[in-house]
């Protein structure tokens, strides 16, 4: 009787064991209310590789170089910005374990749905083989960023680089936001930061989803829960 | 052995209330929280490549995905399908910034024109609306009354390729079918693809007129609280006085 009440014991510790090793995350980090990575009740847009409480490691691959040199300083003071402000992001040019890779490419007019009056474009891309360049619903696998070296000069001016950190919000799974100063604005401006706006503690960080979004149920998220700091 | 019992008897309250404290939260997040299933990444079968390979596997997936894009478009155009009760997505679209003034965008529009949205042609890299001119506030009088430019949006696939949805550039309403509208025009670069003369001004170029004759300027326009709700006649007359 003894060894059975023993053996029931020591079977229960295991299960219970096993349970709580399964619901805590291996990396312990603050725990933030109401969601994970991005804003709860907003569709789903996580990059895969993203674990709860972990850092949201971004690999960034340069692939405009041989077009446009002299757009590195732009590239390079985006990823600092972007990893510099809070939020889990982190964006390196050096690979680490389970990273998201997003290419930086150059491109035209004429060419992955550029118009001439636009400076670039994001395509996110699914792990079933679909890319998306607009705000949808996806878990994504890899990110490709489309720059216009029609529109944008030949430098590493303000231009330049608040369009690379813009389109690294949309890489990131942000939308655009409505006020006009802010990095996440449809038109170009002279921010190159991500703002309280883009990142925050707890919803709504700043701006609305529902005024310019009625009614548009593919709107995507509009900022990045805060918790690095 | 009986105080062996006990401390096992005690582990198995001690971890039986950390499980209740663990999963209860767990529980709860994944009744409210659409991400809870996030806990554990999910696995990329090219993260095991080396790089040169997982990179041309990426690039494989974004060439298949552009070609099997560009047939849905065509095969969306020659089929005739129509726009109208399209379900609307934004695209991740940046564009050069708007023109500060009504003067600034009047003097950088090569062509300003009332016009009507007679038929769409949707091609893979632009919308092309072909409109019926029924006035030239400014450009050239030998302006074609048929006049093709670039506007931004169109329909896009969906996961399926199957249904889709109309994306929505940012930069501007999308013009349907029979809607008219106060129309800046830029000159299309001689060096584009593009199979276009004009496209449309970002923000500050487009001017939808209601059923009563008024004008309303897109979201993002800097001077639009300005002008919204002018008659055509009244903000006609300011466009050729900011000339």
């Amino acid at each position: 009787m003894r060894s059975v009440i023993n053996a029931v014991i020591a079977a229960a510790v295991c299960v219970a064991a096993d349970l709580v090793a399964f619901s805590v995350p291996a990396t312990a980090a603050p725990p933030i209310a109401g969601g994970d990575c991005w804003r709860s009740a907003t569709p789903l847009w996580c990059r895969g590789t993203f674990v709860r409480d972990e850092f949201l490691k971004i690999y960034t691959l340069d692939r405009f170089s041989d077009q446009r040199p002299n757009w590195g300083t732009a590239y390079s003071t985006s990823n600092s910005n972007w990893t510099g402000a809070y939020g889990p992001q982190t964006l390196t040019t050096y690979r680490r374990e389970r990273d998201s890779w997003v290419f930086y490419e150059d491109s035209t007019t004429g060419k992955d749905g550029l118009r001439s009056v636009a400076l670039a474009t994001t395509w996110n891309c699914d792990y079933g083989g679909y890319c998306s360049r607009h705000a949808e619903p996806m878990i994504v696998r890899f990110s490709s960023i489309k720059l216009n070296r029609s529109t944008l000069s030949n430098d590493s001016g303000t231009l330049t680089t608040g369009t690379f950190a813009h389109e690294t919000g949309h890489a990131l799974g942000l939308a655009h936001h409505p006020t006009s100063t802010d990095l996440m604005y449809a038109g170009s401006n002279s921010a190159t930061s991500p703002s309280s706006h883009n990142i925050g503690v707890l919803p709504p960080c700043s701006g609305s989803d529902t005024t310019t979004n009625a009614g548009n149920i593919r709107a995507g998220v509009r900022c990045i829960y805060k918790w690095k700091s | 052995m009986k105080r062996a019992h006990a401390a096992l008897l005690a582990a198995v309250v001690v971890t039986t209330s950390a499980v209740v404290v663990a999963v209860a939260p767990i529980a709860i997040s994944s009744d409210s929280d659409p991400k809870a299933d996030l806990v554990e990444a999910i696995v990329d079968p090219a993260a095991s490549l080396p790089d040169a390979e997982r990179e041309a596997a990426y690039l494989q997936q974004l060439q298949s995905h552009a070609a099997a894009r560009d047939e849905w478009v065509t095969e969306f155009e020659d089929s005739a399908r129509s726009v109208t009760g399209m379900q609307t997505a934004e695209l991740h679209v940046a564009s050069l910034p708007p023109k500060t003034t009504l003067a600034n965008a009047v003097a950088s529009a090569e062509v300003v024109v009332r016009a009507v949205v007679e038929d769409l042609t949707f091609t893979p890299q632009t919308t092309i609306a072909t409109l019926r001119v029924e006035d030239v506030v400014k450009g050239p009088a030998a302006l074609p009354a048929a006049l093709r430019i670039s506007i931004g949006g169109g329909p896009e696939p969906d996961k399926t390729y199957t249904t889709g949805v109309l994306g929505i550039d940012p930069s501007m309403p999308f013009l349907y079918e029979g809607m008219a509208a106060l129309l800046f025009l830029e000159a299309e670069p001689a060096a584009s693809p593009m199979p276009v003369e004009y496209v449309v001004q970002a923000f500050t170029g487009t001017y939808l007129v209601d059923a009563g004759g008024a004008i309303h300027p897109h979201e993002g326009n800097p001077f639009g609280a300005s002008v919204d709700g002018l008659s055509v006649k009244a903000f006609t007359d300011l466009i050729q006085r900011a000339r």
